[in-house]
């Protein structure tokens, strides 16, 4: 049976159950509500950006859920993405945050790991001042702090 | 679901940093935790530099270490001073006989240690004044210094040494390993490091202690301890010590009594009542993840600790698992709990010699790397594997049995002399567990009958390459007791140059920490094996590899030929190679040449590229008994050649 979800900007998405279900906002409240044909408001998610999320979940479908893993494991990488969800994430920077923010409203856990490590990968291999630029942050470090962190780490960086 | 926040109420609020959209991930402190839990530890050091929130919501995610290590050339306690001002946490190995006046001032650098920042005037106490004075000019800025959290002191200190060493009260985690006897008072450094959570104690020979047991220390004692983990090796106490201790630590997860000294008769803990504290486990209701009994003597009681564990903690899904010993009866339980099997510890005494596959020595350790082997085939969740002896191992890693190739000669010499020395027959099989973190393999090739030859640790380095292509923690003990009966006669293995092939480990992406520990650390050019820090990635290091893989000319085309009439005898080896990862083709691909010298050049023809990055992820390395340290400072002590000193340059002067 499928189900209508509907965007803040009010267009009408007709997806598959199986397919909302990623979504385990969606599931929830499908649970909740019981058998009903009517649509699902979203009012947090554009139609752009609900267009890109209904791509990945339809791309996903058939994935096994992903248990919640509650380890302390800080080993956490950014360089297994797959690829076609490398090529799914290849967008500006302005959309990537807003499947980020929707991935986390309709809490897709994968999705919202794969935008993260895309943004984690933007980060790898810049300068302090070249990450403030790629995100537009403005550097709020008195230069004596500035100073003070560098040192202390400075002996652990590659020479 | 997300990951943790940390809190960080002592700290002034950070400013809200401004953004050209106000609706971005960036500002959500979760999501920015998130993104920053998938970055690498350099990636971090430069991130926390954009801005005040970047830095305080995940500044703790530093593992910022600072290792002193007397083995390591050029050690030096201003050196480990200069860089102790915000490092979490303070390795201290000592391997000398013990400590006295002359040794280093661990004391005095701890005494400098302030919970906020460096005491200028204990300062003062460490060795060379002018240098400290140099140090202390820099002032420290309250709100950006994070103080000492771990501790960890290896050595054979003393015991009034340790007994009154100045623990600094902030640290969090304390570990002692003394390589002998040891006497601790627990209840003193209960009382100086009230925050402690993670406790280990160790010692090789036994281990006892006062404390929360004498009337006097439980006085003193605060009547909730926020320990979460305490680990003993060894320990030499009454019961009750350890079941009084445990009623004042609600919080405790980690519980591992481990013994592994072979003079257990005079062992007070051999009259434990093991029931008992079982009980009084179950009764104190701990919040346990995982608790370990492990004994090595007794091997009949093989399953204890394993049912200690199971009835004790039943819901945890990860478990570390610590044998003396992998017997069938333990081999066959794992087997049984394979989906939480994801850590593995197996202990051996230190004492103990190498023990021969299927060999029994006084009965008392029958077992050996075997059924590990079979294990690991059939154990895919398995991510991180400790302290193993695997004797003939690389024989049970050789895919295509390549090894009988080399040693086909020396075999057929000595058969005759030593017919019950003839290895067992090669166990087919590849590894199952590909998701294999940590890796720490400790050889024991001690059967005369086999030339261990360089194709032996070709073999072993280009089989855990591919096969456990996601390691991030590797380290590698080359036999150390079970020399052949010549002792004099220098072990063939060359784990350090090219021959030897450790560079096939340089495709691996996550290696993060290497160690390869040998007796003798033979390796004349730097060129072979400097690759391993960017300095030696120049082209006149690459030059040089070439040079050497030119020199195997003649080599090769014998291996060409050997390869060719191993074929002709051995058809169909890929039918050898059994288990389910037979039909992984990159797998497969990847094994094609393992233990060929092939194998090794087609390897340095790709990583000495300018387009190929050799381990990425590679920061800390050591070749030899000293602890790993930066890749450039490693390569820089190996070949380190000193210019003669002015004494030796006028001996020479006056003997000419």
């Amino acid at each position: 049976m499928p189900v209508i979800l509907v965007s803040s900007d009010n267009q009408d998405f007709k997806v598959d159950k199986e397919v909302a279900e990623r979504s385990i906002l969606i599931k929830n409240m499908l649970e909740d509500v019981g058998e009903s044909d009517s649509p699902i408001p979203l009012p947090n998610v554009t139609a752009a950006v609900l267009t890109k999320v209904i791509e990945y979940c339809e791309h996903h479908r058939n994935d096994p859920v992903q248990v919640p893993e509650e380890t302390d494991d800080p080993r956490k990488r950014s360089n297994d993405i797959e690829e076609w969800d490398m090529k799914f994430m290849q967008v500006d920077q302005e959309m990537l945050f807003e499947i980020i923010l929707a991935a986390n409203y309709l809490d897709i856990k994968p999705l919202l790991d794969v935008g993260c490590k895309t943004v984690a990968n933007i980060i790898k291999g810049k300068t302090p001042e070249e990450i403030r630029k790629a995100f537009n942050i403005v550097n709020d470090f008195t230069p004596e702090e500035e100073a003070q962190i560098k040192k202390e780490n400075e002996w652990a960086e590659d020479r | 679901m997300l990951s943790k926040f940390i809190p960080f109420a002592t700290l002034p609020p950070p400013k809200p940093t401004p953004l050209s959209r106000s609706l971005s991930p960036l500002n959500v402190p979760e999501l920015l935790q998130l993104i920053f839990s998938f970055l690498n530890q350099r990636s971090l050091r430069t991130a926390i530099l954009v801005c005040r929130q970047w830095f305080f919501l995940n500044r703790q995610r530093l593992h910022r270490e600072v290792v002193w290590d007397f083995s390591w050339k050029h050690s030096s306690p201003l050196t480990t001073l200069s860089r102790l001002g915000g490092a979490k946490r303070l390795v201290f190995r000592n391997n000398q006989r013990d400590i006295n006046e002359s040794s280093p001032d661990l004391d005095g650098l701890l005494r400098s240690v302030h919970p906020f920042g460096f005491d200028p005037v204990a300062r003062i106490n460490i060795a060379v004044g002018s240098l400290a004075r140099a140090l202390t000019r820099s002032s420290y800025i309250k709100d950006l210094y994070s103080p000492l959290r771990e501790l960890v002191v290896s050595s054979d200190f003393t015991e009034g040494w340790i007994n009154n060493l100045a623990f600094p009260s902030t640290l969090t985690s304390l570990k002692l390993d003394k390589f002998w006897n040891i006497h601790i008072d627990v209840a003193r450094i209960f009382i100086v490091c009230p925050l402690l959570e993670s406790l280990e104690l160790c010692s090789a020979y036994h281990l006892s202690l006062h404390g929360p047991y004498t009337e006097r220390g439980k006085e003193a004692l605060p009547a909730r301890l926020p320990l979460r983990s305490l680990v003993l090796v060894n320990l030499r106490a009454p019961q009750p010590w350890l079941e009084d201790l445990l009623t004042i630590t609600p919080d405790l997860e980690t519980l591992k009594l481990i013994r592994h000294d072979k003079y257990y008769t005079q062992r007070t803990t051999e009259h434990w009542d093991w029931p008992r504290l079982r009980a009084h486990l179950q009764s104190l209701s701990l919040p346990h993840k995982q608790l370990h009994y492990s004994e090595h003597w007794h091997h009949h009681h093989d399953l204890l600790p394993l049912e200690a564990d199971l009835t004790i903690c039943p819901n945890t899904e990860e478990r570390t698992f610590l044998f003396y010993d992998l017997t069938p009866k333990v081999l066959t339980f794992l087997k049984d709990q394979p989906v939480f099997l994801t850590s593995l510890e197996i202990l051996q005494p230190k004492h103990v010699h190498c023990v021969r596959d299927g060999w029994t020595q006084y009965e008392k350790l029958p077992y050996t790397a075997r059924p590990l082997h079979q294990l690991l085939c059939e154990c895919p969740k398995l991510r991180h594997l400790k302290t193993l002896k695997m004797p003939y191992m690389t024989d049970f890693m050789d895919v295509h049995h390549r090894i009988p190739m080399y040693s086909a000669a020396i075999l057929e010499e000595q058969d005759q002399q030593q017919e019950q020395d003839v290895p067992p027959p090669n166990i087919p099989g590849i590894w199952i567990c590909h998701g294999l973190e940590t890796l720490h393999l400790e050889l024991h090739l001690h059967d005369p009958a086999i030339e261990k030859g360089s194709h032996h640790t070709r073999v072993l380095y280009g089989y855990i390459a591919t096969v456990c292509s996601r390691l991030i923690n590797l380290r590698i003990h080359f036999p150390r007791f079970c020399i052949t009966e010549d002792r004099n006669k220098d072990t063939k293995y060359q784990p350090y140059v090219l021959e030897g092939g450790l560079c096939l480990l340089s495709k691996m992406r996550h290696l993060e920490r290497l160690r390869i520990v040998h007796e003798a650390f033979v390796c004349k050019s730097a060129s072979e094996l400097n690759w391993l820090a960017p300095s030696g990635r120049a082209e006149e290091h690459r030059e040089d590899r070439r040079d050497v893989i030119d020199g195997w000319f003649v080599r090769m085309r014998e291996e060409a030929k050997l390869e060719a009439s191993r074929l002709e005898s051995n058809v169909g080896i890929a039918d050898e190679i059994l288990g389910p990862r037979a039909t992984d083709k990159k797998l497969m691909a990847g094994l094609c040449n393992l233990g060929l010298l092939q194998d090794v050049v087609d390897t340095i023809a790709k990583m000495d590229r300018d387009d190929y990055n050799i381990l990425p992820e590679l920061f800390k390395v050591s070749c030899g008994q000293s602890l790993e340290q930066h890749p450039e400072k490693e390569m820089r002590s190996l070949f380190y050649n000193p210019r003669p000193r002015l004494a030796s340059r006028l001996l020479n002067w006056t003997s000419t």
